[in-house]
């Protein structure tokens, strides 16, 4: 988990960030930090319904950021709002450093893709013929790339097929085609992989990467698969009932699921004492709760714990995943 | 506003709405021809054939119009449009420039047809002054259409209901004209004796204003080859165009998109 989490992540995070900060000097900028998009207390009611409720967060330029939260939450509303589809009722956001309250955020919109749900895609043309649409729209100068895109999003053999005639898998790689029509730095992708075959997540997980890796392009992808969202993603925040519950980096998210032994005794300080000294990584959670990280004898440990009057009253292998974490955080499903 | 204008003209010409309703307009064209050539005993003017068809068009350009418009909400590609406007008026009006510009082609087209086709089957009474004043009518009539519908089709959002709403409203409109019609070509006496039927007054003017004011109503007055008011339907004509667009525009920058 640590190889896989922290060589391909971590390092994803600082060379993007880094060749992001030398490229883009406008960007908002924040305690050395750039941000592709920020929110500030955003809200969103609907009658008495608040779909966003002072929702803060930080997408940092270079991320792949993970938006999880269950049904409902509020994590379309949210690309919704920053998409100028849905007006926010208080609060504010910035896209690229530009408030959304300036004439400017239209320029900054300009270099965001998004699909949002479903594709946007006219049903009675070819895939060719929507990403002409798309160029039209984005006032491009000509056709140019047209071939390339679909080459990237394996759709180069659709030839005259219609949209209506396609699979979901092939509907969801045209949308991102589309959304990556104007050379976007910043793209905005709903629930991606939904209704997708296994091959096709991969395709599309590994295309996403792609994006990042070779054109720095700035990724926020709203998912309810936790799992698949834990292989790409940089960073996480946490939506429940329109609220940010956490934003944290996937190395804290790491830090927080690696394995351990929870131990529960009669006396964390004695605890402390005996793993300091045994130079152990450990967390005191409770007055008779704690996390060991390191591997141990069993035997050793008890032993050396009876010296100190500590007795050890239960232990417990634990594994916590990102669905673990996040239930953990929103008080849901399983534990 | 130009870029999505451009991408929308290159939409509306393969656009399977507009095509069906021209083909839909030529047969009920075609059919309103064959009517008058072999059911009446006498020889037709030309100029009661030309503009017949118009009584139908508000259906068919409520359809096109909903259809255009809504395709827009139905496959999402407004919030790719809304990604790239400059501001949400302007994607307003280039969709209703747009949606007009089609029922102005399918009123051409048709017009065309019957004033084409017809020079072969009926007299031909027709000045071409007051052709070329009349069709300039009924090309502003059909602006007034297509800007009606696609500023309902951007209020509503939504395709089906569009179509429903659009294609209602033509058919009220259409029994609206009719039953104007039907009060106005009364005279004030019949045979020498008063006509009991005969509206006077001001309530005569209200229904000449509602008649002028209705698309139906214009319609009805072109395919009669008599036009009473063409200033004040061209003016009124203006006035729907520009408060439908203005309308649209209100309604939609505060609109949720889905």
């Amino acid at each position: 988990m640590k190889s896989d989490m922290e060589s391909s992540i971590g390092g994803r995070i600082e060379n993007s960030i880094e060749n992001n900060i030398e490229n883009n000097t406008e960007d908002c900028i924040d305690n050395g930090r750039i941000y592709a998009l920020k929110t500030e207390n955003l809200t969103k009611c609907y009658g008495k319904f608040k779909a966003l409720d002072a929702l803060s967060m930080h997408v940092p330029k270079g991320a792949i950021y993970g938006f999880v939260g269950r049904n409902g939450a509020g994590k379309t509303t949210l690309i919704r709002v920053i998409c100028g589809l849905v007006k926010a009722s208080s609060g504010a956001f910035s896209l690229h450093g530009i408030p959304a309250d300036r004439r400017e955020i239209v320029k900054s919109r300009r270099r965001m893709g998004a699909v949002i749900e479903t594709p946007a895609l006219y049903r009675n043309m070819t895939a060719e013929e929507n990403l002409k649409q798309q160029y039209l729209i984005l006032g491009l100068p000509s056709f140019e790339g047209i071939y390339e895109l679909l080459r990237l999003v394996g759709l180069d053999d659709s030839g005259k097929k219609k949209v209506r005639d396609f699979s979901l898998g092939m509907k969801q790689r045209l949308g991102l085609a589309i959304a990556l029509a104007g050379d976007p730095d910043f793209l905005l992708l709903d629930e991606p992989v939904n209704g997708l075959d296994p091959q096709g997540i991969v395709e599309m997980r590994e295309l996403i990467l792609k994006l990042n890796r070779e054109r720095q392009i700035t990724v926020l992808i709203s998912s309810h698969n936790l799992n698949e969202l834990s292989r790409i993603a940089t960073h996480y925040g946490i939506i429940d009932h329109g609220r940010m519950i956490k934003e944290l980096s996937a190395e804290e998210l790491f830090q927080l699921c690696r394995k351990c032994v929870r131990m529960e005794v009669s006396d964390t300080a004695a605890l402390a004492r005996v793993l300091d000294g045994l130079h152990f990584q450990y967390r005191i959670l409770s007055e008779n709760m704690a996390d060991v990280f390191s591997a141990f004898s069993v035997t050793n440990l008890v032993l050396a714990l009876h010296k100190e009057n500590c007795e050890v009253l239960t232990m417990t292998e634990r594994d916590e995943s990102l669905e673990s974490y996040f239930f953990s955080l929103t008080g849901g499903g399983a534990k | 506003m130009i870029r999505i204008l451009r991408a929308d003209f290159r939409r509306l010409q393969k656009d399977r709405a507009l095509w069906l309703s021209v083909l839909g307009m030529l047969l009920i064209s075609a059919g309103f021809m064959f009517i008058q050539a072999s059911a009446m005993d006498y020889t037709v003017p030309l100029s009661r054939v030309i503009f017949l068809p118009l009584s139908m068009l508000g259906i068919a350009l409520g359809a096109f119009a909903a259809m255009f418009s809504g395709t827009d909400f139905s496959d999402g590609v407004i919030r790719n449009k809304l990604l790239t406007a400059e501001n949400r008026g302007s994607l307003v009006l280039s969709e209703m420039i747009v949606s007009a510009a089609g029922c102005l082609l399918i009123y051409a087209l048709v017009t065309a047809f019957s004033a084409g086709g017809g020079r072969f089957f009926f007299e031909n009474n027709v000045d071409p002054v007051v052709f070329a004043r009349y069709f300039a009518l009924g090309a502003s009539m059909s602006l007034a259409y297509g800007c009606l519908f696609s500023a309902l089709t951007m209020i509503c959002g939504k395709k089906t209901q569009s179509v429903i709403l659009c294609m209602g409203l033509a058919f009220l409109m259409l029994f609206a004209a009719l039953s104007s019609n039907e009060v106005l070509v009364q005279t004030e006496y019949r045979n020498g004796v008063l006509n009991p039927h005969f509206v006077g007054g001001m309530r005569r003017e209200i229904y000449s204003f509602l008649h002028d004011l209705n698309p139906c109503g214009q319609a009805a007055q072109l395919s009669a080859w008599e036009v009473r008011h063409p200033v004040r339907i061209l003016l009124l004509n203006l006035i729907v165009i520009l408060g439908s667009s203005m309308l649209a525009c209100l309604f939609f920058q505060k609109k949720d998109i889905r």
